[in-house]
């Protein structure tokens, strides 16, 4: 039986990864197939890496196919830096670690000039690159930075690149940043604001693992040691695999059914729930639509699908909206989570915008 | 078959599923309406009802309408594909193909025609018949209702009794008018009359208005009856004096009395104007200055003299009887007017309860007014009109050739005042004084004497 996370040869050889999508052309079935094997050697991987997880490993692969930065969210020694860990050894991808601390300063993630002596008396400045010049950037504990340093991440994430001095630096391709940070009740924590917060394509809240779980792994891991990952995906095969998840077909009924789902989310909008105008302080905005648009499209791919479906929307709806939607005071005393939140508007946002006459039977 | 025929279909099933909402809205009202104008119609304006059933024909283009309107809000053929998918649970990829036709991905679509077909929508219009389903029983219901006799618009049309009995004596007035039956100052007086009543025909009919509106009635058509008497007699003594020939079989008095009731009759249609008697031969029979006739000599020209008089009469006879009847509401039956000839004439005026001074007429109608005003008095009471009969005259009504015949129950049936069995006139003074009474009758002969 074959090492499924052995590096292979490259399957798109055929395969120009800068070919332009083609509106109404459907992605040919081997194409497909092949993603979805690239896929599945990539969640091998991550499933030797983290047991008991799937959930979990799933949620993180969709994020890096749709190039989503992610926050994974829970309690110290949930595997959460060994995930990350795991996914750059896997990726083979330059990964870089920043560790948050509260005297973090900002060119302590981005890099700062030095002054150099160049020897015949001319001295300059010299831009020297921090931490984030990496594929893969992993901001451990995250919210226990000062917000002053939190912001500095956010030019990075949106634009993929960074300005000091008036000089832009553009960051390398592919560039995600992974996040992880302890639930804000614990102390010496600063929340994320919520425009940082928006920046992440998900938040997943990673929980602990059950009892079999965790008996493998006292079994398997000795001293916690994680097993020796190779790489399984080369970066040329990492873009062909992000060209052909841009080019699964969004139907237009799912994009409508995005559409009002995020539009379900504004407490102003008038076709919203009630429990939304009641507890919802601010919605989801235009970048969760899209986020939601391009992790469809990822989950949709995993499956095998050339298409989205209401399905994967529904699948990816509580890790893309749950960090969007700022509760009010009064949703905490009446028990209501951006979770159970999100579930609810799934129930109530009809997936066809009209509903079936009642005196058809289907 | 192609995923587009399936499709298709269900789109259609939607359309329709759409059109049976709409339409039981729209039907549900149009059958509320429908039925409550059925009852409106049926309770207040009966008139109306046949008509009103061709406002069922209304269903149609409400149904029109509906399909219009429902064509409107019709499902996409994208939320209709997107609906199907789920239905399949294609996972979307009906739509992707919906959008992006690909024969390798439709291989993927279920390849069951059964499965397609499960997945169409069925038709279920159970809301359709709740909802039309009351309505149409309703409409159906007021259907039944029975109709209203009298509607209200018809009542509130109608004109007040003082209108109407008005406008019947005005166009009495102008009946007589036309035919020239009253005299000048009698037709003065009525006109006068007649436009006091019309001033004041809006305001509530009183009883001593009521009164006066009979007593005209009454006047108009006893001018209107004398008229039709006189002439109906000339016309009667012309036929006795032609079927006698040269007289014989009467008296020369009976002769001259037959000849003035002719002479009286041409003086009444004289006054009726038309210069009938100078017309052919009836030129030569003429009135002398006392009103006498004078007929020619020759007997053959008197026989067809009289003949073309009693022609005549019975023209003028006719014409007066048609009169009558429209003044009396039209009650001629086959063209054959009561009281046509001289003897029903007779026998009317003979008729017990023409009126009198202490007491109504027998023949008055019995009035169901409206206008009463006092709660629970059904009837209004009315003070009967007065009798019109004139004084009887000392005057010969008939004369015949031979004895009359005596009809003993016809001529003077069986009265509640006498003891005695019905006999003729005669009989009359045969009667029986009862013993009480003798003394009476006695004693008023007699008082001269004792004084």
């Amino acid at each position: 039986m074959s090492d499924p996370t052995a590096a292979e040869a490259p399957l798109f050889d055929d395969l120009d990864p800068r070919s332009e999508v083609s509106p109404g052309k459907l992605l040919p079935e081997k194409d497909v197939m092949r993603a979805g094997e690239l896929i599945r050697r990539l969640r091998a991987g991550l499933g030797k890496a983290i047991l008991g997880q799937d959930e979990l490993l799933d949620l993180v692969t969709i994020c890096l196919l749709a190039r989503g930065h992610m926050l994974l969210e829970g309690l110290p020694g949930l595997g959460k830096t060994e995930l990350v860990k795991s996914l750059s050894s896997l990726l083979g991808l330059e990964f870089r670690r920043v560790q948050f601390t509260p005297d973090l300063l900002p060119s302590d993630i981005i890099g700062s000039p030095i002054l150099e002596d160049h020897g015949d008396g001319h001295r300059k400045l010299i831009f020297h690159r921090g931490p984030i010049f990496a594929n893969l950037v992993l901001a451990d504990e995250i919210n226990r930075a000062s917000p002053k340093t939190q912001a500095a991440l956010l030019e990075a994430m949106q634009e993929r690149r960074v300005t000091i001095m008036g000089e832009s630096h553009h960051l390398p391709s592919p560039f995600f940043v992974l996040a992880t940070q302890n639930p804000i009740e614990l102390e010496g924590t600063y929340p994320l604001p919520e425009a940082q917060l928006d920046r992440f394509m998900f938040k997943i809240s990673v929980y602990g693992v059950s009892t079999e779980t965790l008996q493998q792994i006292i079994s398997t891991r000795r001293n916690g040691a994680p097993p020796e990952l190779e790489s399984v995906l080369s970066g040329a095969e990492l873009e062909v695999l992000f060209d052909i998840t841009d080019r699964v077909h969004l139907p237009e009924a799912v994009a409508n059914y995005i559409a009002r789902l995020v539009t379900a989310t504004r407490p102003e909008e008038p076709s919203a729930p009630d429990h939304v105008k009641k507890f919802v302080k601010f919605g989801a905005s235009p970048r969760a639509a899209i986020a939601l648009a391009a992790t469809a499209r990822a989950a949709a791919l995993m499956k095998g699908k050339p298409n989205a479906g209401f399905e994967e929307v529904q699948r990816v709806a509580e890790s893309v909206l749950g960090h969007r939607i700022i509760l009010d005071y009064s949703a905490r005393l009446e028990g209501w989570t951006p979770p159970k939140l999100v579930e609810s508007l799934i129930e109530s946002v009809r997936e066809v915008g009209r509903e079936i006459p009642e005196d058809l039977s289907v | 078959m192609s995923f587009e025929h399936w499709t298709r279909k269900y789109l259609f099933r939607l359309q329709v599923g759409q059109f049976l909402q709409r339409a039981a809205d729209w039907m549900a009202v149009f059958f509320l309406c429908f039925g409550t104008l059925v009852l409106i119609s049926k309770l207040m304006f009966p008139m109306l009802w046949p008509h009103v059933m061709w406002l069922a024909l209304g269903a149609i283009p409400v149904a029109i309408v509906a399909w219009q309107v429902s064509q409107r809000e019709a499902f996409t053929m994208t939320e209709s594909v997107a609906c199907l998918d789920k239905k399949l649970n294609a996972g979307g990829l009906l739509m992707t193909l919906s959008e992006a036709p690909d024969a390798e991905w439709q291989a993927h679509l279920p390849q069951i025609e059964a499965r397609w077909k499960n997945s169409l929508p069925h038709y279920r219009p159970f809301r359709f018949a709740k909802l039309v389903g009351i309505p149409l029983l309703f409409c159906i219901a007021c259907g039944f209702v029975p109709l209203r006799e009298e509607s209200l618009l018809e009542a509130l049309s109608k004109q007040t009794v003082a209108e109407q009995n008005v406008e019947e004596l005005k166009a009495m007035m102008e009946k007589l008018k036309e035919e020239e039956i009253l005299k000048d100052e009698e037709q003065q007086q009525l006109e006068e009359e007649l436009q006091n009543l019309l001033a004041e025909k809006n305001e509530p009919l009183t009883h001593e208005k009521w009164e006066t509106v009979d007593a005209l009635r009454q006047k108009m058509q006893l001018r209107l009856d004398q008229t039709a008497m006189t002439i109906a007699k000339a016309q009667n003594a012309a036929a006795t004096l032609s079927k006698s020939g040269d007289g014989d079989g009467l008296t020369p008095e009976q002769v001259a009395s037959l000849q003035a009731q002719i002479a009286e009759g041409l003086q009444a249609l004289s006054q009726k104007g038309a210069g009938k008697l100078g017309e052919g031969k009836l030129g030569e029979a003429k009135l002398g200055a006392n009103g006498e006739l004078k007929l020619p000599s020759d007997p053959q020209a008197r026989q067809e003299l009289l003949e073309k008089l009693q022609e005549l009469l019975e023209q003028e006879s006719q014409k007066l009887c048609e009169l009558r009847s429209q003044c009396k509401g039209g009650n001629c039956k086959d063209g054959q007017c009561a009281g046509y000839s001289l003897a029903e004439m007779l026998a009317n005026c003979e008729k017990p309860g023409k009126g009198g001074v202490t007491r109504g007429r027998g023949d008055a109608e019995l009035n169901y007014g409206h206008e009463s005003d006092d709660q629970g008095v059904k009837f209004k009471e009315t003070i009967l009109p007065k009798g019109f009969l004139d004084d009887p005259k000392d005057e010969i009504l008939n004369i015949t050739l031979a004895p009359p015949k005596e009809e003993i129950a016809e001529s003077a049936p069986r009265g509640a005042a006498r003891s005695s069995d019905p006999s003729t006139g005669k009989a009359t003074w045969n009667r029986k004084l009862s013993p009480r009474h003798r003394q009476v009758v006695k004693g008023y002969f007699n008082s001269d004497e004792s004084e």
